[in-house]
């Protein structure tokens, strides 16, 4: 599924244009992360959290080049599912 | 900032924003939400990957079955196979959270197989200094001595070749029997392989003796030979005796004492085994030239200095966690910026500061590391005197838990009250922190 089809879906359950539809879509998306930038966990209830994480630094050796590396710490997008939505998926095999 | 804040999607702040941007009724909105994630969802089940424009992609991924253990009960217990929701930001998200992401940094001094090498060269530079000078062969009689020392050209050679000590005891018996066979023809040696034309008696020179020796030791040039061998001619003590030294310096030395009076007179003396012996055990005792290659030193810093550009979220105590792994150590940052940071406590985004170099690991810092550190809580309790903070003297004693000498060397500078110099000396300073 891509975002075309969400926005058709979308209009049809909301009686809306594809148009509104879009545009409600962007808003949504741009509302999260502009709250992400500010580095807020965004929840949605039944679906799951979208949020930043902190990952230390450490070190991790590179098998293909034999070199020892120190990974610097960075930051991380993170998405933690629901229970209700792990319990949907739970079940799903690849076709 | 703090990162724990946590927004709702279907209300609040992230509603109340689209609404008030586009002027929408607050019920769509609303339903617009809940509507795109039951979308997702449905996308999901059916296809197993859901694109969405400007933020990224939900995939779902089969994890097999696999054991693992309950926690609490610490009972062995298998997890069925089941699928899983993977979030992969798009590239534009991630660049806006991270705008520069962190390369892997090598750590050339840790290369496991590069240090072996270097240990191995180590042990074999060793060999040339234990090895001794060229070994010389030096037969003592009451009327001749041998010194023959070898060129190391000829000894090189078979060095390389892998002599061994055997060639040495073989060079030993061969001498012996020569001696043997010397001693059986009395004040005359003649060995038939050789025969070395020497000068006229009053050509020898008289050489005072030392050690137990009571008679004169004599040197004779031998014209036969050639330069780059000389011989030696000594006069030694009246007894047949054959000894093998083997001195700490790992000089070879063979003497061999013959005749029991001493004779005026030399007519030919050459003795053919010594020479094949003495080849053979210089040959053998030479060491062949080790290419000494110099080692780097290694370094084995927990953390080496680098600048780092400070983002939005940062602070010094959060920084010193992430790199250092012990957010206490975040007055080393401070002292190591001094004049780029004013107040520790507001970081400006966008600026640029060094991250300093943490010698130990944390828990066993060295001593470096510790007058840093403490110095950058004296600097912490400077800046918090000033600014009239309440907790400013914990600072202090901080500094002295890492550090004694370096609050002492600065103390006479301080305003303490009684109270706080009682607290001051009671603090005791912390071997592993």
């Amino acid at each position: 599924m891509v975002t075309k089809e969400i926005v058709k879906l979308l209009s049809e359950r909301l009686n809306i244009s594809q148009r509104q539809a879009k545009d409600l879509l962007e808003l949504q998306v741009k509302a999260i992360t502009s709250h992400l930038q500010r580095r807020h966990n965004i929840i949605t209830r039944d679906f799951g959290t979208v949020g930043i994480k902190e990952v230390p630094a450490r070190r991790a050796y590179i098998p293909s080049e034999k070199i020892l590396c120190e990974i610097p710490a960075h930051q991380k997008i993170f998405f933690r599912a629901a229970n209700k939505l792990k319990e949907l998926v739970k079940s799903w095999r690849p076709s | 900032m703090s990162a724990a804040a946590h927004i709702n999607v279907y209300n609040g702040t992230l509603l109340d924003e689209i609404i008030h941007e586009q002027k929408l009724s607050r019920e769509l909105v609303k339903r617009a939400a809940r509507e795109i994630f039951v979308i997702i969802k449905e996308g999901l089940v059916r296809d197993g990957v859901v694109r969405i424009n400007h933020f990224g992609s939900f995939k779902l991924k089969r994890m097999a079955s696999r054991k693992g253990r309950n926690p609490q009960t610490g009972e062995s217990i298998t997890i069925p196979g089941h699928a899983k929701v993977i979030f992969s930001p798009c590239k534009a998200l991630r660049e806006m959270i991270q705008p520069i992401h962190p390369k892997p940094i090598p750590i050339p001094s840790a290369e496991p197989t590069q240090i072996k090498k270097n240990v191995k060269r180590v042990a074999v530079q060793s060999i040339p200094e234990l090895i001794p000078e060229p070994a010389l062969l030096k037969i003592e009689s009451e009327a001749t001595t041998f010194i023959e020392p070898v060129s190391e050209d000829d000894t090189q050679g078979k060095r390389k070749t892998g002599g061994h000590e055997k060639l040495i005891y073989f060079g030993i018996a061969t001498t012996i029997i020569a001696v043997v066979a010397m001693k059986s023809m009395p004040n005359r040696v003649e060995i038939l392989s050789t025969s070395i034309n020497l000068p006229p008696v009053a050509q020898l020179q008289e050489k005072p003796v030392v050690g137990s020796f009571t008679s004169p030791v004599m040197d004779v040039e031998l014209a036969a030979q050639p330069e780059s061998e000389p011989e030696q001619l000594q006069m030694g003590s009246t007894q047949s005796e054959i000894q093998k030294e083997e001195s700490a310096s790992s000089t070879e030395m063979v003497t061999v004492t013959t005749f029991d009076e001493p004779t005026s007179k030399i007519e030919e003396v050459v003795i053919e085994p010594v020479e094949t012996s003495a080849h053979a055990m210089t040959e053998v005792l030479t060491p062949a030239p080790v290419v000494i290659t110099q080692i780097q030193p290694v370094n084995n810093f927990f953390f080496t200095e680098r600048p780092y550009k400070l983002q939005g979220g940062n602070s010094l105590w959060r920084l010193s966690k992430n790199f250092y792994r012990e957010p206490l150590y975040w007055p080393h940052i401070f002292f190591a910026n001094a004049d780029t940071i004013n107040n520790p406590d507001k970081l400006r985004e966008g600026r640029t500061i060094i991250m300093p170099t943490l010698e130990g690991e944390p828990g066993s810092l060295t001593f470096n590391d510790r007058e840093k550190i403490a110095e950058g809580y004296f600097l912490v309790y400077t800046f918090y005197k000033e600014s009239g903070h309440a907790d400013a003297f914990f600072a202090l004693l901080e500094a002295k838990r890492y550090s004694a000498e370096v609050v002492e060397r600065k103390r006479h500078t301080l305003t303490l009250s009684a109270v706080e110099n009682i607290l001051l000396d009671q603090q005791k300073v912390v071997a592993n922190l």
